[in-house]
């Protein structure tokens, strides 16, 4: 299929689970719905990162089948109805693994991306 | 999640996810419109950004789901409104499965009931039957003697142990319904070796065969339930058998059933008398292997036995060895010939069916190409696709397999009235049972898998741009029509295949129906009767008895001649074992050969209508007190070429040394035949020297035979009211029935090649219809252009022939490979007999020709305007 379904060009693919701790960390501030926290992960990664709709609800609803966030109807600043996340408490533990988890990745591809240290060293 | 979350809070959830997206739209839209946009531009922004709104709610939703099931209910309500739409495909193609899956289902519940061997008997392995075998007397499953069972009983290391057991025919009086059973006299430790203990009531015990003690008897299920009304109480009761009280102590389980000794119940077999003799080779042997011993080690040691034993007895035991057969191997070896013969050739059909159906949907295909195209376009993925074509398939199936059961259970009514003498016993009938539910359900499980994976893989490959162009014309991709063609090949191969079967089988069955039975069945009517112990204690009161029947009878208006025997003369396969017999010529040699013994009345020649060839027949006059006399038949005769028997004395290894040598008096023509129709060697008894209780009147008649029943009742009445009387049946019809099982295998293989020439044909036909129509506009260009109709038969003639001829070829080969598998069972017939192979050839290259000349014809038709029109 050579058809272009790709709007962004600058568009980062999220590694997989990766989006998962996103949400967890946008919402340790506090509540928040569906929007808040696309538009809050664009904003705070410079619109690098584009969270696609069909990749954040299906996250948010796993992350709530989970029990680490849970939903919560309430009014928007703007007086809209609309569906409320908030962590949990299983959900902060949830997000403190995946933080050391992604240390761990991090440092473990910048070790493969910079191997001079290590050639170095003996 | 739960099924009951699933179904109860679906809809609260959907109306909730459908509210988080839209306020998610709305609160997007205000950002825009904050920005600037007008209102219009804000909405398509905001959509462009979402992405598809649809797409987005039924992943999210799919986090909940019972995803499959939602797929599953949404692939049947959309495969059912698509079955709806097309009546006439969905009809052919349930017909046609329901066809293939009703003979299944009824042919598998026949072969489970008459092979419903799997009774658990502990240890089945270790099971082993014991067979005599005398190769210079051509013996290979011969009983064994009484005192040569004992012996190896004794001395032999490898068995646990061994039990003997002996057919038997009782007479059961005194109940409702007085009939004729066959029983088993076992040895004690019988079911003890088998493993199986009875169901209710207790095992025989040692002193049950000590005299003076109560006679016992244990009854199998059935005959508890169709004799006794399935009386709670039998324990303990006394039935009459034979004449004789006989006290029930125990009911087998439901089912048990042993392969060689169908019994309807068991009585002590009497192994302490010492009447019994080595030469007398009455009872069969199983054993039970003890643990780790094989099937090698146990024949060696008892070959090593029986060797002993020849060189210890050489007068009775000469010459004879035994076979030690895993009974295992033996009812693998039945199962195998019974899935070759009969469940093969059915489920080929099924194959043919489910190409039919293949072809069917593969052409429905390309009409619904469109329809797939747009579906993938607006973004259903390949598997998707496939999964709802296959959906299609498996409601196809179940619909068919619905019907087919339905079918099954009225072919199933038709196999119990066809093969009354194979299915015998009476767990041995088939019906509905669990079993067979699972076998019709398995099927439409599998059948669409077979039928409908290559379309729907097919189906879901295709290319969209090429299938949304407009006015798209001419011939198709050719892979399909590939497929197609393969399935034409196949179905055309298996029915070639059945057809090539059917045909060497009937061929056989006319080889044997040509040879003449050696005497006139027409018009003579047989009727056995059993004597208990009991009521005619002396040989001279069993003499008496008859003579004074035949007496009787012979007044009856209507009877032209009248005689009796101890055996009929169609023996079926099983027939035992040949008697040794020894013929001394001169004194100090002897000729020896075997052959089957009759003991015979005077009437029973000309009642039969065998010829006399030389000497004397037997006469009113060789009594008890005359000396022995025999008669031979001329392959007895023919067997001792070069000398000429009357005179010579005969000696019958079975009745022992102390019994009189009998003198041949006569040879007479041959007057018996095995299944097979060869003609055997016999000797014939007078009944009145070698009385025998259990004997069979046979009655040739001047009106037609049936008419001679009663009377014939009333002359045995007359001597003994309380005879029981046995089997009635007229010699037409025990010839018949010794066929019976061949014959009913022979028409359902012949049902079978009929069904699937229909099916194939009709498969040409379809296919042939099929690139005729899509070749419509191409013909009406060419009949402007000043084709003749002539010319467009052959266009079309020319692909399918090939395909035919290809499908012939294969067939062909497969048949000549099935048919030197069958190798002997075909008789004097070659597996590749060429009459038969060329008639099939011929006959499945006429009908497939015709089946795609029809719609050839019909492309000639085409109004050359409305063809080019047609776009």
């Amino acid at each position: 299929m050579k058809n272009t379904r790709e709007p962004y060009q600058n568009r980062i693919e999220l590694l997989q689970g990766t989006l998962d701790l996103l949400i967890l960390q946008t919402l340790q501030w506090g509540p928040q719905h569906g929007y808040a926290i696309s538009q809050s992960i664009r904003g705070r990664s410079g619109d690098v990162l584009q969270v696609e709709t069909g990749s954040l609800y299906p996250a948010l609803h796993r992350l709530e089948k989970q029990g680490w966030v849970a939903p919560q109807w309430k009014q928007t600043e703007a007086n809209q109805r609309a569906k409320f996340y908030r962590l949990t408490a299983a959900g902060k533990k949830q997000l403190l693994s995946e933080q050391t988890r992604w240390k761990q990745i991090v440092e473990a591809v910048a070790g493969i991306m910079n191997p001079a240290r290590q050639e170095e060293s003996p | 999640m739960s099924l009951w979350d699933w179904l109860f809070r679906r809809r609260q959830r959907d109306e909730e996810l459908e509210e988080e997206v839209q306020s998610h739209l709305r609160m997007a839209a205000q950002d825009h419109s904050e920005q600037g946009e007008s209102a219009e531009q804000a909405r398509m922004s905001t959509a462009r950004e979402f992405g598809n709104v649809l797409l987005v709610k039924e992943t999210t939703r799919d986090i909940w789901g019972l995803r499959w099931l939602e797929t599953l209910l949404q692939d049947l309500r959309y495969g059912l409104r698509q079955l709806c739409r097309n009546p006439a495909f969905t009809a052919v193609a349930v017909i046609t499965l329901a066809l293939g899956i009703g003979a299944n289902t009824a042919i598998f519940s026949f072969l489970d009931a008459a092979l419903d061997l799997s009774f658990p008997i502990r240890d089945q392995g270790r099971i082993v039957n014991l067979w005599g075998s005398n190769n210079s007397l051509g013996a290979n499953r011969s009983s064994l003697s009484i005192p040569d069972f004992l012996d190896y009983r004794q001395q032999n290391r490898v068995f646990e142990d061994l039990a003997a057991f002996a057919g038997e025919s009782f007479q059961l009086t005194n109940v409702a319904e007085p009939k004729s059973v066959s029983g088993n006299r076992v040895s004690l430790n019988y079911f003890h070796v088998l493993g199986v203990e009875p169901a209710a009531g207790r095992d025989f015990l040692p002193e049950d065969s000590e005299g003076g003690k109560p006679r016992v008897v244990i009854l199998s299920h059935g005959l508890w339930e169709t004799g006794f009304g399935a009386h709670p109480a039998i324990l303990g009761r006394d039935v009459t058998l034979n004449r004789q009280i006989y006290t029930v102590i125990g009911v087998m389980p439901a089912g048990f059933r042993l392969f060689n000794g169908n019994a309807d119940l068991w009585v002590p077999l009497d192994l302490k008398s010492s009447a019994f003799r080595r030469g007398t080779r009455q009872v069969m042997v199983i054993g039970r292997l003890k643990p780790g011993v094989s099937n090698q080690q146990a024949q060696a040691e008892i070959g090593n036995l029986a060797q002993r034993l020849a060189q210890a007895f050489p007068g009775t035991n000469n010459g004879w060895d035994v076979r030690v057969v895993r009974l295992q191997d033996e009812i693998n070896k039945r199962v195998g010939l019974g899935l070759v013969f009969i469940m093969g050739p059915v489920a080929l059909v099924l194959l043919i069916a489910c190409s039919n159906v293949a072809n069917l949907l593969l052409a429905r295909a390309s009409g619904r190409e469109k329809e797939v195209a747009v579906r993938r376009a607006l973004g259903a993925g390949r598997f998707r696709l496939a999964r709802q074509l296959l959906t299609e398939s498996m409601l196809l199936a179940v619909l068919a397999g619905a019907i087919g059961l339905l079918l099954g259970i009225w072919g199933m009514g038709i196999l119990r009235f066809l093969l009354p003498a194979v299915v015998n016993g009476s767990s041995g009938v088939p019906h509905v049972d669990a079993k067979v539910l699972g076998f019709a359900a398995l099927l439409c499980i599998l059948t669409p898998l077979v039928f409908g994976l290559a379309p729907a893989l097919r189906a879901s490959k295709l290319d969209i741009n090429e299938a949304l162009k407009e006015g798209r014309r001419g011939r198709r991709a050719s892979g399909s029509n590939r497929l197609r063609e393969y399935l034409v090949v196949s179905e055309v191969g298996f029915a070639v295949v059945l057809l090539g079967l059917g045909g060497l089988l009937t061929r056989v069955m006319l080889v044997l129906g040509s040879v003449k039975p050696p005497f006139d069945p027409k018009n003579v009517i047989t009727m056995t009767v059993s004597l208990s112990k009991t009521a005619y204690p002396h040989d001279s009161d069993v003499a008496a008895f008859y003579r004074r029947v035949l007496a009787g009878a012979q007044a009856i208006p209507g009877v032209e001649s009248i005689g009796i025997t101890d055996r009929l003369p169609v023996l079926g396969e099983d027939h035992g074992a040949l008697t040794p017999v020894a013929l001394e010529s001169q004194p100090g040699s002897v000729a020896r050969a075997s052959a089957i013994v009759l003991r015979v009345s005077p009437g029973y020649f000309p009642a039969l209508g065998i010829r006399q060839l030389l000497g004397r027949t037997i006469t009113e006059h060789d009594l008890a007190s005359a000396a022995p006399v025999a008669l031979i038949n001329e392959t007895l005769a023919n067997s001792w070429r070069g000398v000429n028997p009357i005179g010579k004395r005969l000696r019958l290894e079975n009745l022992g040394p102390d019994v009189p040598l009998a003198t041949i008096v006569g040879v007479l023509a041959d007057g018996m035949v095995d299944h097979r129709n060869a003609p055997l060697s016999g000797v014939y008894l007078s009944y009145a020297q070698y009385p025998a209780p259990a004997m069979t009147f046979v009655v040739r008649t001047l009106t037609p035979a049936r008419f001679l029943e009663p009377p014939l009742k009333r002359a045995l009445w007359a001597v003994d009211k309380d005879q029981p009387i046995g089997d009635v049946r007229t010699l037409a019809q025990i010839v018949s029935d010794a066929w019976a099982g061949q014959r009913a295998i022979l028409e359902m293989l012949v049902a079978f090649a009929a069904l699937a020439l229909v099916l194939a044909s009709a498969g040409v036909s379809s296919v042939t219809s099929y690139a005729v129509a899509q070749r419509t506009h191409e013909f009406g260009v060419r009949m402007s252009l000043g084709a003749r109709p002539r010319d467009i038969v052959w266009l079309v003639m020319k692909e399918g022939t090939p395909l035919i001829a290809s499908g012939v070829v294969v067939g062909l080969a497969g048949a000549f490979a099935l048919g030197r598998f069958l190798g002997h069972e075909l008789g004097e017939i070659r597996p590749y007999d060429p009459l038969t192979f060329s008639g099939v050839s011929l006959l499945l290259m006429a009908v497939a020709l015709l089946a795609s000349y029809l719609p050839a014809r019909r492309a000639t038709k085409v109004d050359p305007m409305v063809a080019l029109r047609y776009e």
